[in-house]
């Protein structure tokens, strides 16, 4: 196929006449004047714009109107004088004349006064001068019954007050006033409220001032020291405590009396077996700490005068080992793992086999001459029927076992022997040696 | 604001003024930082002009005296202070005092003078409508929103500690001495005189070239004659630098078997060195003034120096140390003592710990743990804030605080009063302003 005949085939022009034909179109021709880069931005050939989102937040909406706030001046009528302030309320506010808000927190405790009358008749004291007392009341007030800061302040000449005098003046003063004005019978709840609340025992207030002031002035040591003896004590209640509780359970296993209980309860059959239940589970809860209740007993000396005077017995009765003996067959005791509550059906309580393999136990049984359900279902019947039964499991696994790996070794050996041909004697000693070898699990 | 909220803020553009020892804040109540902060210093002339703020004093003019205005927290010289206020006042603030209510606050110890002297000037030198004085004490702890607190204030001139109950500044506990950031400037010129090393401050640089650590440096000295409190006030300002970068408090009392980290101070003429045992050791000194003694003493003399209008520089009567100076937990156990057992407890749970020299590295942390080892069995709790404007202009903001709530418009002294106590200032002051 030359070139010539190919381009008959496609009708192809000749090989010269292509690079003549120029295109014509140079798109627009730019004018005379701008220049060259000018021209490239401008009409058709503009450069793609790149767009800028505004990155200012919303202006924020509000629906209500721009509210008026004035410059607003105003009187506390908590003051005593005329002095007034400016600030800022809204104009609705200001033109409303609401009192001014924070007068009500400008709250007067109720502090009592007494006239000269009552003061000769009611309170004459040794150590206060009407003048004193005057003073204290004076401090009362401004600083609206702070004693620290009253007792702080107080300063009276040649006398040397604690806050515990102050309190107690007061409060003596205030409790006759208040009883003197308003007879005990007569009062109101207000007024015997605050009697009541006008109690203070003054010696009860230095005892235990004095015993803080104790407590605060102890050292560092003083302060360990205290702390290691409070763990101490806490030590030994804990021990104590733990050495009755174990006291209680061996007299418990001991007399087996629950005197306080209903003995009605033990009637019933399941009674009784909750009963034996408690006593397995104390019995296995004591037997691994006798060794630590023995070795404990000796270390704290209250302990041993606890336990010997009264019962001699029950610390020997510790060491009575509990499990079966030679005798129980005959007396009628019987041992178990499990004990079930309640009445029961022996033969719905005999341990079912796996599902799979059910089928199979009971053809076992029948081929055996065994009847798969039990007619006379006794202790011993049952327990030598579930011998069985188990025994007829492990026979059938073996017997899976060992057929499958006789399986695999037959495999194995026709393998082995369509290999060696030519098979040495040894060969088929290998094939009957790996048979023999199956039985331990591992194929070769 | 929200609605079930009762908002308890009432702000009637009072003033608030803090004159410190050092510094001077004055601001509108309801802020939360004073607008005008201005040194406590002012530097004057022969010829008795007057001038105020960083950017005038701290410049080397000629003939220039710097002075104090206040002393050991008290007003000493008092028309200085008023034209420092109406300067604030006037051109930082902008405002016209007679339209504001002021507050000032003092400290507890304030005799009694000052206080009728500092109300005298409010009304009838700034013509203000209303005043109050305020305990510095009970103000700082309002900024941290306690009513009750056991207050650990160190500044310029004194550290105290007070104990507040109910915003009450209780009398017997308070504690305070004038052993605090001034003194450490002291112990520091000191030690520095001891390296054998002369601080050259930052106005005295004409330029500098760097040197290597030890050296000795290389810089052009300024030709500049100024007087001696103006060179001593920039030395001061170098020791604020080295206080700010290289003193470290011990965590435990610093003693040989300590740890020394060292560090580097490159001072305004290029110098540098190192500091070891020295950065502990001076703020130890504020829990432990040692024994040796460089003796120039006297509270008594300082407590003497009340009224004015004399030359109130008393930098020679700073403590360096005396006998009778105390560890800050000294002063705090003396307050704690002082006080009834029953607010112990609220006191414990309830310390505050403010003032400049307080933001000293490892100041609150040393604190506690000295604090713990005195009071094993109770539960401390120091509440340091950790902005330093918080610390350092505490009481003011707690003035802020307190002049702007609606309940407290009713405990300013307004001028009807005062006119009416003409004779009695005194008692009118101490029944208001308790």
């Amino acid at each position: 196929m030359s070139g010539a005949d190919i381009r008959d085939v496609f009708e192809l022009p000749p090989p010269g006449t292509v690079n003549k034909q120029k295109p014509k179109n140079q798109g627009e021709r730019r004018p005379e004047g701008i220049s060259r880069e000018l021209f490239s931005l401008l009409g058709e050939n503009s450069a793609p714009l790149a767009i800028y989102q505004k990155k200012f937040k919303e202006k924020p909406k509000s629906n209500q109107k721009a509210k008026n706030w004035v410059w607003h001046p105003f009187k506390n009528p908590a003051r005593g004088d005329d002095l007034t302030l400016r600030h800022w309320v809204l104009k609705s506010e200001a033109e409303s004349e609401a009192p001014y808000k924070f007068e009500k927190f400008n709250t007067v405790l109720f502090i009592q006064d007494y006239t000269d009358d009552e003061y000769r008749e009611l309170l004459e004291d040794v150590d206060w001068s009407k003048e004193e007392t005057d003073y204290l009341f004076k401090l009362c007030r401004e600083f609206d019954l702070r004693f620290f800061v009253i007792a702080d302040r107080y300063q009276w000449v040649g006398k040397n007050r604690t806050l515990e005098d102050l309190k107690d003046r007061f409060y003596t003063v205030s409790r006759k006033i208040l009883t003197a004005r308003n007879p005990i019978n007569g009062m109101t709840a207000a007024q015997s409220s605050l009697l009541n609340s006008m109690e203070y025992n003054k010696e009860q207030e230095v005892i235990r001032k004095n015993y803080l002031v104790g407590l605060a002035s102890r050292t560092p040591e003083e302060v360990a020291e205290e702390e290691a003896l409070f763990i101490e004590l806490k030590r030994i209640e804990s021990l104590q405590s733990k050495l009755l509780s174990d006291r209680e359970e061996v007299l418990k296993l001991l007399d087996e009396q629950k005197s306080t209980e209903d003995l009605r309860s033990f009637h019933t059959s399941s009674g009784v077996s909750g009963l034996i239940q408690d006593m397995v589970n104390a019995r296995r809860v004591t037997k691994p700490e006798d060794p630590a209740t023995n070795y404990s007993a000796p270390s704290s000396g209250v302990s041993s005068s606890v336990s010997t005077p009264g019962r001699p017995f029950a610390l020997n009765a510790l060491k009575i080992r509990y499990g079966p003996s030679p005798n129980d067959a005959k007396s009628g005791i019987s041992w178990h793992e499990k004990l079930h509550s309640g009445c029961f059906v022996r033969s719905q309580k005999v341990p079912a086999v796996k599902a799979s393999l059910v089928q199979k136990v009971h053809a076992t049984m029948n081929e055996l001459g065994v009847s798969s359900r039990l007619i006379m279902p006794t202790a011993k019947v049952t327990e030598k029927y579930v011998e069985l039964q188990n025994t007829i499991v492990v026979l059938l696994e073996l017997k899976r076992q060992l057929d499958r790996f006789s399986q695999e070794s037959d495999i194995q050996s026709r393998l082995n022997g369509s290999k060696k041909r030519p098979a040495p004697p040894d060969a088929i000693e290998n094939g009957s040696n790996k048979k023999v070898n199956t039985g331990s699990g591992n194929t070769s | 604001m929200s609605g079930n909220a009762f908002y308890g803020g009432d702000e009637v553009s009072a003033i608030v003024i803090d004159p410190g020892s050092k510094w001077t804040r004055i601001g509108f109540s309801g802020e939360d930082i004073p607008k005008c902060v201005l040194p406590s210093n002012y530097g004057e002339f022969e010829d008795g002009r007057r001038l105020f703020g960083e950017e005038y004093i701290y410049q080397p003019h000629k003939g220039m005296e710097i002075k104090r205005c206040v002393s050991n927290g008290w007003i000493q010289q008092w028309d200085a202070t008023l034209d420092l206020w109406q300067y604030a006042l006037k051109e930082r603030l902008k405002t016209d005092p007679s339209e504001h209510p002021i507050l000032v606050t003092e400290p507890f110890d304030n005799p009694s003078e000052n206080r009728v002297k500092t109300m005298e000037m409010v009304f009838e030198s700034l013509g203000s409508p209303a005043t109050y004085l305020a305990r510095q004490e009970a103000c700082a702890a309002f900024a941290s929103g306690k009513g009750t607190a056991c207050l650990i204030d160190v500044g310029y001139d004194r550290a105290s500690v007070s104990a507040i109950h109910d915003g009450f500044v209780l009398q017997k506990p308070y504690n305070v001495q004038q052993f605090a950031g001034a003194a450490l400037d002291e112990i520091i010129a000191d030690t520095l005189r001891r390296k054998g090393y002369e601080t050259v401050p930052k106005y005295l640089v004409r330029s500098k070239h760097p040197v290597g650590v030890g050296e000795s440096p290389k810089y052009e000295r300024a030709n500049i004659n100024t007087t001696e409190s103006f060179h001593r006030f920039q030395l001061e300002r170098v020791y604020d630098e080295w206080k700010e970068e290289c003193a470290l408090t011990a965590d435990v009392p610093f003693d040989s078997d300590h740890t020394i980290l060292d560090s580097e101070f490159e001072f305004p003429d290029g110098a540098r060195v190192v500091f070891g045992a020295d950065r502990y050791q001076i703020p130890e000194r504020l829990f432990k003034p040692s024994e040796d003694t460089t003796m120039n003493e006297q509270n008594d003399e300082n407590e003497n120096e009340k009224d004015g209008d004399g030359d109130g520089d008393d930098e020679e009567k700073k403590n360096t140390s005396n006998p009778k100076t105390k560890g800050i937990c000294q002063l705090f156990q003396n307050c704690i003592s002082e006080c009834d057992v029953d607010i112990r407890n609220a006191l414990f749970n309830n310390i505050v710990v403010c003032g400049g020299t307080s933001l000293l590295q490892g100041f609150s942390i040393r604190l506690q743990n000295d604090l713990s080892k005195i009071y094993p069995g109770n539960r401390l709790k120091i509440h340091a804030s950790g902005h330093i404007i918080e610390r350092s202009y505490a009481s003011w903001l707690g003035g802020s605080i307190l002049s702007s709530l609606g309940t407290f418009h009713q405990l300013w002294i307004s001028r009807q009063e005062y006119d009416e106590h003409g004779a009695d200032r005194l008692a009118l002051i101490e029944k208001r302003c308790k």
